[in-house]
């Protein structure tokens, strides 16, 4: 233990040393100074704060949080510097040179006494009423400080509303945040969190002095994607949410700490739960500097409310006379035995096909894989659900470019940012506050090309807004700036990228000449760039040219050495599935090491999600298991589900609560949600990061590990002996030496444009709400608070166009479908482009896509009352 | 010798004493009552079955603060809370399960908002184990308490956010 | 084949003069006591463990049922001990006011004593007329804390509440009642030929014997060791108070009845001086964050509120140490030996169990007696089997 010890504390002091010297390298001058008599150096313009707490000295405070900028509201943080005449705060003041630092005199407990009285002077008398109670830094900071009696004995003054209705004076500011205001000590942490670090201006202070109210904008809801956070960092209890509000005590819970299912970063989280009711009362964030620094998105915090619903499937559905009855597992397990067993005999292995969700954790992803690949004998294996038309093989430029390597915390460091195809508040909250955070503290360049202005875009320098479509034109431009510009030296690239001028680019994409020759001189001058690409570029069925495109620009302009590219993974563990090879052609190294693990590996077909629905069609599959995902809902070609799924003679579908799919299927099995059960997820980094087991399995619903297993061991061919044996499987297979993939030369490009139709003239994007991800988070309570149903974002001049109003339905047609949805105007977008959140079932925005087309064109008209 | 004149002594003088102390007693008033006819009169601080006190207006004083549950030692007191329609904090579920109450008092010292007292009652037998389940509405009083010695007078102290006059 | 020449008798569990469920295994050589072993165990409570799992102020009421005769003493020692690990002084009222309630509650437990031990030898009107006494005092307990037995009311700081109003006349009244009561008590007994003769000569004790079992309290006093941690080792001001040690030399069940007639006696008299001097003044002590703050001022005054809400949900934190305070509690010696860590709960919590460690006696006093004479021996150790048996895992 010693040992161990001393050789932590070495490597710590070798760390320690390490960082000095790089500091000192990088030019950033050393300070020495002596905090409550030790000697402490810190790099110059390191606040007496953090040199405290890096020394482990305790200094409370309630306006400081860690990501945000000082501003010293509060005084809490009182510190004694000799030879100043009076304490200062030690959060605005910054380590100088020979500085001698009490923290803890007689005369600075007593400042922060005084401190400490002066705000309760009037706080309300709310601890039993106030969710806060037992977590509060006010009633801890009171209770190590001062002593229990007040010399205050006057009326205390008070907000009230004017109605004196309530004996609490609670605001609602928006659907899930309310406000005391007088419970307020007036830290300013959620506005500045808000400013800062959320680029939100829907909270603010109001009025002046005595009367200063933090409140939300005149005639604006609180309601940004990020607005838990407020929350979760208001030191007393005037921020609550209705998510926590009066629901339990917080002694009364336990914490478990578990990884986020909703993002592909995996944010950390910690389940506040009860164990005796089984139940998950909130979640908050557990700060994590190398993934989420301590923000969550919303849909992280208010998304466990999709395992505690009471909407969940309670028992296993078996269909009989067209109606699904509720059964056993037994029944529903022998069930799927005979039909499984009656297909294959009947037509062969080759007819059984599997979906697995992406949600899913690393050993029920790699026993499913297991159990297609070994007991059925079948490649028709996939994950992706919600992508049409995906290329076959692992070595396209589009899966060359998901697998890249990228390091979320490398954006912090980056000094120029280009996001890419990519709305990113909507798709990768996390690596969106990472990018802000760049701007605000390192003044990192933010640039975004997309084909309409995205919410992202308010710190970009430079927003390239390009038609729709032509987003390989954009590369292509910029590649072609760098060469006439000679800002590159490599010209191989020419006769390969169709036009051939950066101005016949500019003019095909719809942009002007100097906006791409902008950003080839920032790509050129960046030391270290972080490209990030998104959905606009893996939903499109040009996503290899786009690919390629992207291929020429790493090599023209050398990224390898000077950054990151990559095209994230969207959801929790897409990249875990893509690792263990849920693919239905892994990549060879995959398949030798699976071949190598299992002894075979089947020989049969490689058939994706579309050649699966596509062979469903010709009723040459016939048998297919889903587990957790929901085709028909997130394909963007309903009808070619329905068509697929119809046909099937045997469906079993796995989900947490009745779906469109589940709709459809012969056996409806329940599934845990990712609370329920131990588990593993690789992250868009390729972390593998631990979820633990916050309650046990609701209802009658099982884990995707033990369904899996159970119909393997039904079949006669248990998977594992373990799910230790499971594990070690897993880990052989995500230790594979990762070799990442670069074309060798530049790829050819040749654009491929759809031409715009008379009839259908605007083009639809389907994409998240910012506070939804995927089919399921439609089911938490909380966020539906937030957005309960779809609408069509659309730019003010368009609505005024069509002259409608926020809020009025308008009629969205498209050659396949038609829909009615109400209208939500909105500043974030432009450039003639609509907008639908797929994620309510309620309406069915994929039926009007088509799963052979590039864009997906759609008619706008009023609905006349 | 000595010894036994004693003990004759002792039989046939103290003895009879000793009986006299006994005789004298059948003419002194007995101090016992006739109970259930009789009762004798709790003290004031007697802590028997728990009740819930309201307002004057009649609204419920207890706001689920979960201070007496923390307080309980022997984890009899279960609560959920709620919201009312004003937007208040109330409780939806206040059970007290009696035989796991030891009658200590904690929960009535740690109520912030005087909404819990143990009262004087002491007669609660029952034949089965459920109905020494109390629910909020088992113990919720009728009206308020204006007897109750224990009860002080104070007005909602948080609406006024102030010291009252009958505070003080 | 042998003949056995003794007989082995089961007394207990279920003995109505073993007072709960002490079981004696007793071999007999005809009517005499050849050996006498008591076996333990027939009740555990895990009052020990218990509060160790438990916050301070929530452990108090445990020590109420570890001598259901004496709660008041039992909280005293457990409050003193917590004080004494935390450093707290207590206002000089509240000293006067535990002295005062502790011997109270040695009258109470002498005089269940007295009853239910006459009533082992054959007096049923001194039970009736002991428990009346009683009667009294369980009244001031349940004006002072709100309950007869289980008072919780000597809290650590000070006490749950400020004396009831009539606590003195109470008192006084109480005082006077059974001094005169005592002296009927003793024209019933003392000079009783059938009392004396089953308890004088019976379950001898020597001294010697006494101090090598390391009894206390009436035992040890009764076979003329004059050990009283009223005098020796003063506790709460102890000090103040004018008091004998009663002493008895004759070492059997009779001087023992003598003995603790003595010590009500003596304790009335420390109770009279009590209230005469009884000081003006708080009932419990300013200790922030330890002690509560004034229920009226919790509802005006933000910082008390706090506090109250932090040392309700979370307790009072004890500094990291070990502590042992005893007492002289009406069945002797009771110690609390508690070791904090610098939590809010105890990290141990050991009790030394005076009537337990009693017991040991009673093979000695038994042996060479006869069988009947077990019953008083049992009786003359005054053992509560709540506070035995609990310590005994």
């Amino acid at each position: 233990m010693q040992g161990k010890v001393g050789v932590f504390v070495s490597i710590g002091i070798v760390m320690a040393e390490q960082v000095k010297k790089e500091q000192a390298v990088s030019g950033v001058p050393m300070v020495t100074a002596t905090i409550d008599g030790r000697e402490v150096t810190v790099p110059k313009g390191t606040t007496v704060l953090e040199a405290a707490r890096e020394m482990g000295i305790h200094i409370p405070t309630f306006c400081w949080h860690p990501k945000l900028k000082s501003v010293g509201a509060c005084r809490m943080c009182y510190v004694e510097i000799e030879r100043m005449p009076k304490l200062q705060v030690s959060c605005a003041t910054e380590v100088m040179e020979g500085m001698v630092i009490q923290t803890a005199s007689e005369q600075v407990l007593q400042g922060r006494k005084a401190v400490i009285e002066f705000i309760l002077l009037n706080h309300p008398l709310d601890c039993p009423t106030c969710d806060k109670g037992g977590e509060c830094d006010l009633q801890n900071h009171t209770f190590a400080h001062a002593v229990d009696d007040s010399r205050y004995s006057f009326k205390k003054a008070r907000y009230t509303d004017g109605t004196d209705g309530t004996t609490f004076d609670d605001k609602r500011l928006g659907p899930e945040i309310v406000l005391n205001r007088n419970r307020c000590i007036l830290c300013y942490k959620c506005v500045r969190a808000n400013k800062e670090a959320f680029g939100e201006y829907d909270l603010g202070v109001y009025e002046r002095g005595n009367i200063a109210e933090i409140n939300s904008a005149p005639g604006h809801e609180v309601d940004n994607p990020f607005s838990g956070n407020l929350v979760e960092i208001c030191p007393v209890g005037a921020l609550t949410n209705s998510d926590w509000r009066y629901k339990i005590r917080v002694w009364l819970t336990q914490t478990t700490s578990s990884i986020c299912n909703m993002t592909s970063s995996g944010s950390n989280i910690l389940f506040y739960k009860e164990k005796n009711h089984n139940k998950i009362y909130r979640v908050t964030s557990r700060m994590n500097d190398s993934i989420d620094d301590g923000w969550l998105p919303d849909v992280s915090r208010y998304g466990y409310q999709i395992a505690t619903t009471e909407e969940r499937l309670k028992t296993p559905l078996i269909k009989k006379d067209g109606k699904q009855v509720e059964a056993t597992w037994d029944e529903a397990m022998t069930v799927i035995h005979n039909r499984f067993t009656e297909i294959a005999e009947k037509k062969g292995k080759v007819c059984l096909g599997g979906l697995a969700s992406p949600y899913l954790d690393n050993d029920s992803l790699h026993s499913f894989n297991k159990l297609f690949r070994t007991v059925f004998k079948s490649n028709n294996i996939d994950f992706r659900s919600d992508y049409r038309m995906l290329p076959e093989g692992a070595d396209s430029p589009y899966e060359m470019l998901v697998d890249q390597p990228f390091t979320i915390a490398d954006i912090d460091d980056s000094d120029l940012i280009i996001s890419f195809g990519s709305d990113l508040i909507r798709e990768h909250p996390n690596e969106y506050l990472r990018m802000r955070k760049a701007y605000n503290f390192k003044r990192a360049k933010v640039v975004s090309i997309n084909p309409y202005a995205v919410k992202s875009a308010d710190i970009a320098e430079l927003e390239v807004i390009h038609s729709i479509g032509r987003a390989e034109t954009v590369l292509n431009g910029i590649c072609l700036a760098a060469m006439e510009m000679g800002l590159v030296n490599n010209q191989d690239l020419t006769g390969k990228i169709a036009p051939a001028t950066t101005a016949e680019a500019a003019s095909d994409a719809g942009v002007t000449e100097d906006d791409l020759k902008e950003v080839a001189r920032a790509i050129s001058s960046a030391k270290k760039i972080s490209f990030i690409c998104g959905e606009m570029v893996s939903r499109s069925i040009a996503r290899d040219t786009i690919a390629s495109a992207l291929w020429n620009l790493y090599l023209l302009f050398g990224f390898k050495d000077k950054g990151q590219m990559a095209i994230l993974p969207r959801y929790a563990n897409s990249r875990g599935a893509g690792s263990l090879g849920l693919l239905p052609s892994p990549s060879d190294g995959l398949r030798n090491t699976l071949s190598g693990l299992w002894g075979c590996f089947p020989e049969s077909d490689p058939n994706n999600t579309d050649a699966m629905l596509a062979l469903m069609r010709k009723e040459e599959i016939s048998g297919f298991f889903i587990i957790g995902a929901n085709p028909l809902m997130l394909y963007p070609d309903r009808q070619f589900v329905t068509d697929g799924l119809e046909r099937l003679d045997f469906l079993v579908a796995c989900d947490l609560f009745e779906t469109d799919t589940t709709e459809l299927a012969d056996v409806v099995l329940p599934l845990s949600s990712w609370a329920e059960y131990d588990g593993d997820y690789v992250n868009l980094e390729g972390k593998v990061q631990h979820a633990r087991q916050a309650i046990k399995p609701l209802y009658q619903s099982k884990p995707a590990y033990e369904i899996i297993t159970m119909v393997a061991e039904k079949f006669g061919a248990p998977l594992f002996e373990s799910i230790e044996a499971c594990r070690k499987e897993v880990d052989e297979l995500l230790s594979m030496t990762h070799s990442t993939k670069f074309p060798s030369q530049f790829l050819e490009v040749k654009p491929c444009y759809e031409d715009a139709e008379e009839e259908y003239p605007t083009p639809l994007l389907i994409c998240d709400d910012p506070h939804h991800c995927g089919h399921r988070t439609e089911k938490s309570q909380s966020l539906s608070n937030f957005v309960s149903e779809a609408y069509i974002e659309m730019s003010p001049e368009k609505a005024e166009k069509l002259a409608v109003k926020d809020g009025e339905s308008v009629r969205v047609e498209s050659p396949v479908g038609k829909i009615v949805v109400p209208v939500r105007i909105s500043d974030c977008i432009d450039n003639n482009v609509v907008l639908i959140p797929r994620n309510f079932a309620s309406t069915q925005v994929t039926s009007l896509l088509m799963r052979k087309r590039r864009l997906d064109r759609v008619k706008i008209t009023k609905v006349d009352e | 010798m000595k010894e036994v004149i004693k003990a004759i002594g002792n039989v046939f003088i103290s003895m009879p004493k000793g009986l006299f102390v006994t005789f004298k007693h059948l003419f002194i008033k007995p101090v016992t009552l006739d109970y259930p006819k009789q009762k004798n009169p709790m003290s004031p601080r007697y802590r028997g079955k728990h009740y819930l006190e309201r307002y004057d207006d009649g609204t419920e004083r207890c706001v689920c603060c979960g201070l007496c549950a923390a307080a309980c030692p022997a984890d009899a007191i279960y609560m959920e809370p709620d919201e009312t329609e004003k937007g208040e904090r109330c409780a939806k579920v206040y059970e007290i399960n009696l035989l796991r109450c030891i009658f200590c008092g904690f929960c009535e010292e740690a109520c912030p908002e005087e909404a819990i007292f143990l009262g004087q009652e002491y007669e609660f037998s029952a034949g089965d184990r459920d109905s020494f389940i109390w629910t909020k509405e088992e113990m919720l009083v009728q009206h308020p308490r204006k007897d109750n010695p224990l009860k002080r007078v104070i007005r909602r102290v948080r609406k006024v956010y102030g010291v009252t006059d009958k505070v003080k | 084949m042998s003949i056995q020449k003794t007989m082995t008798i089961n007394m207990g569990p279920q003995h109505p003069s073993t007072h709960g469920v002490l079981r004696v295994v007793v071999e007999l050589d005809g009517e005499t006591v050849v050996k006498a072993r008591p076996v333990v165990g027939y009740l555990h409570t895990g009052i020990e463990k218990t509060m160790e799992s438990k916050l301070y102020y929530k452990a108090l009421p445990c020590t109420d049922r570890m001598d259901y005769l004496a709660p008041m003493s039992n909280n005293l020692g457990f409050c003193l001990a917590v004080e004494k690990l935390m450093d707290i002084e207590v206002p000089e009222k509240v000293k006067w006011a535990r002295v005062c309630l502790a011997e109270l509650t040695r009258v109470n437990s002498h005089l269940v004593w007295l009853g239910t031990h006459a009533l082992d030898l054959g007096a049923m009107s001194m039970l009736l007329y002991a428990f009346r006494e009683r009667e009294l005092i369980i009244d001031i307990y349940e004006a002072c804390g709100g309950q007869r037995m289980m008072t919780s009311y000597i809290r650590v700081g000070g006490l749950a509440h400020e004396l009831p109003k009539d606590f003195e006349k109470k008192v006084r009244k109480m005082i006077k009642v059974i001094r005169e009561r005592l002296n009927d008590y003793e024209t019933l007994l003392t000079n009783n030929e059938i009392f004396i003769q089953r308890t004088r000569g019976v379950a001898l004790l020597s001294a010697e014997d006494a101090i090598n079992l390391s009894l206390s309290g009436p035992l040890l006093r009764g076979s003329g060791v004059a050990r009283d941690l009223r005098k020796d080792n003063p506790y709460s001001g102890y000090e103040n108070f004018d008091f004998d040690v009663a002493v008895s030399n004759s070492c059997d069940a009779y001087g023992r009845y003598l003995l603790r007639i003595e010590e009500i006696r003596q304790s009335l008299r420390i109770c009279e001086q009590a209230i005469d001097g009884m000081p003006e003044g708080p009932y419990r002590a300013h200790v922030p964050g330890v002690v509560l703050p004034p229920k009226e001022d919790i509802m005006y005054k933000m910082e008390s509120m706090i506090f109250h809400f932090k040392i309700i949900t979370e307790g009072f934190k004890a500094p990291t140490g070990s502590v042992y305070q005893a007492i002289e509690s009406p069945k002797g010696e009771l110690g609390f030996f508690i070791t904090g860590d610098g939590t809010t709960q105890p990290r141990r919590v050991r009790v030394r169990p005076p009537s337990f460690i009693n017991l040991a006696a009673l093979p000695k006093m038994c042996e060479g007696g006869l069988f009947s004479d077990v019953v008083c021996a049992i009786g003359s150790i005054d053992i509560v089997w709540e506070k035995l048996t609990d310590d005994v895992v």
